[in-house]
């Protein structure tokens, strides 16, 4: 049996980030695991950033009991590959599509998706593009850095 | 490895039915011993998913032992979720050709509407990972997540996925045992209401009562069993490796190829797991009977009707025949006797030599594929 986890809060998980477990065979999964899925072997605490997009999805219109319908179910992937299935908010089922990138939030202990508007996916895109040129500064520090070796 | 022959088939009507469970797996079970000619089997396989819950029958194999009056015969029951009956037949097929036994009747059914639906839903839904399960996923709804991944991969739209119950329900008709016995069009299937978006009412198999039987033997009989496999894979949608084939029969049907010496050229008539309807074609390009994305076009030029090149759920599937999920995994093996016997009466497809049967365990967690040859 999986551990559910606990509020973002208690798990003492950074706001934007998902609590994970990371094995070292290189799986990652979220909900986090006391053993890997794939190897079996004991799992560390990971966070991942909370966005992901929509691998696909479906609204159920006979849920199960405690349930109410249409329930929207989708099978999210995270940037790094991790999946897990969230529930939807009702109100954004007709902006649903394949591919969409979505913002994930845990609230106890249950995955929820959120279509994201234009402006949220603007800033993602400034703070990805800015994370990149930082990659890319520090590799050409280090390149220049060996090159004056002597 | 000694040869392992099916000497006999037979199987109730599926449906609402008013027998137990115990008379239905009788039935088929009388009728499968007349028509092998064996009256003492050395061994009974008993495959049913979940008769506790849907019936309140408990140790199933000696109970049913009793009922058919041989309470000294070796009997045990073989579980497998919704491909029970195809493991059963695996587990005594098994047993003849490690020479436990000489002969072996292998008997699978489930009676399952004398539970209201949600209850039925809910005790099908136990075969899904507990995680997702806390998330209100149903049988349907990760099938729904399969269907418009595959769809979407492919380009595929709702009226080329309605034409496989459309299929499935015109053999069904020709088949007196099926749940459903009429005809149905693409405006009833896209007409039908949404139960998993996007799968429609028609698109999803019935809740279902019914048995199937074998009985197996080591001495030569003309049909033979040539290929067995299982595979299996993630109970959870979310650690599978693509949403868009299933890598449990992937290798179900390797390991049955490599025990049969043949490849999917081979085959002529195949029974596959519909009981979400576009899984068909999901099947089909992992047992590879089609390249990937390209099931649906043999389903477009007719090549899987019954008069086709490839005919695919000669019976109705499990979509038309109906859907008594311990029993379906042999029912499939049965139909597959019948059509290369020639005993397929108005379904009956062009003479065959070679067939298959693919059953699925849970949403593709326990598969299992089986390969007759007539020789």
């Amino acid at each position: 049996m999986e551990e559910a986890p606990k509020t973002q809060e208690e798990a003492g998980t950074p706001a934007g980030s998902i609590p994970a477990s990371r094995c070292a065979c290189g799986t990652v999964t979220a909900p986090p695991a006391p053993h890997c899925p794939e190897c079996g072997g004991p799992m560390a605490p990971d966070t991942l950033p909370a966005v992901g997009e929509i691998l696909s999805y479906t609204i159920l219109h006979s849920p199960p009991a405690g349930f109410a319908a249409p329930l929207p179910i989708a099978l999210v992937e995270l940037v790094g590959g991790v999946k897990f299935l969230c529930h939807g908010h009702a109100e954004q089922v007709g902006r649903y599509r394949i591919g969409r990138q979505v913002a994930i939030e845990a609230v106890d202990g249950i995955y929820y998706f959120s279509t994201m508007t234009l402006r949220e996916r603007i800033a993602l895109f400034w703070r990805r593009r800015g994370e990149a040129e930082e990659k890319v500064r520090s590799v050409l520090r280090s390149v220049f850095r060996r090159s004056r070796r002597p | 490895m000694p040869g392992i022959y099916v000497a006999g088939v037979g199987c109730t009507r599926f449906g609402r039915l008013e027998a137990p469970l115990l008379a239905l797996l009788a039935e088929a079970a009388q009728q499968a011993l007349t028509d092998a000619g064996i009256e003492e089997p050395d061994l009974i396989v008993v495959g049913t998913m979940n008769p506790e819950e849907f019936t309140g029958d408990g140790t199933l194999a000696p109970l049913f032992a009793s009922f058919l009056g041989r309470a000294h015969t070796p009997a045990f029951r073989v579980e497998t979720g919704t491909s029970s009956g195809a493991a059963a037949f695996f587990a005594a097929a098994s047993a003849i050709a490690g020479g436990f036994a000489r002969t072996a009747l292998v008997v699978a059914g489930e009676k399952m509407t004398g539970l209201a639906t949600p209850r039925v839903a809910e005790i099908l839904s136990r075969m899904i990972d507990p995680t997702e399960r806390r998330y209100g996923a149903t049988m349907p709804a990760l099938a729904a997540i399969v269907t418009r991944a595959y769809a979407r991969a492919h380009h595929l739209d709702p009226e080329d996925l309605a034409l496989i119950p459309v299929k499935n329900h015109r053999n069904g008709a020709r088949n007196p045992l099926a749940h459903f016995q009429a005809e149905i069009t693409v405006e009833d299937v896209l007409g039908s209401r949404l139960i998993a978006d996007p799968l429609r009412l028609y698109e999803v198999c019935p809740i279902s009562d019914g048995a199937a039987a074998t009985v197996l033997t080591a001495e030569r009989r003309p049909v033979r069993v040539a290929g067995m496999g299982q595979g299996s894979d993630h109970v959870a949608l979310r650690h599978r490796r693509s949403l868009t084939s299933f890598r449990a029969t992937q290798e179900a049907a390797r390991r049955a190829y490599a025990m049969a010496g043949l490849g999917p050229k081979a085959i002529q008539v195949a029974e596959v797991h519909d009981a979400f309807t576009p899984f068909e074609l999901i099947n089909m390009e992992d047992l590879g009977l089609a390249e990937a994305g390209k099931a649906v076009r043999a389903l477009l030029n007719g090549e899987t009707a019954l008069e086709g090149r490839l005919p695919v759920n000669p019976s109705g599937g499990l979509k038309a025949r109906g859907h008594p999920v311990g029993a379906s995994g042999l029912a499939q093996i049965v139909e597959i006797v019948w059509q290369l016997r020639g005993q397929a009466g108005s379904r009956q497809v062009r003479e065959s030599r070679v067939g298959l049967a693919q059953s699925i365990g849970g949403l593709s967690s326990v598969n299992w594929v089986t390969i007759l040859a007539r020789d």
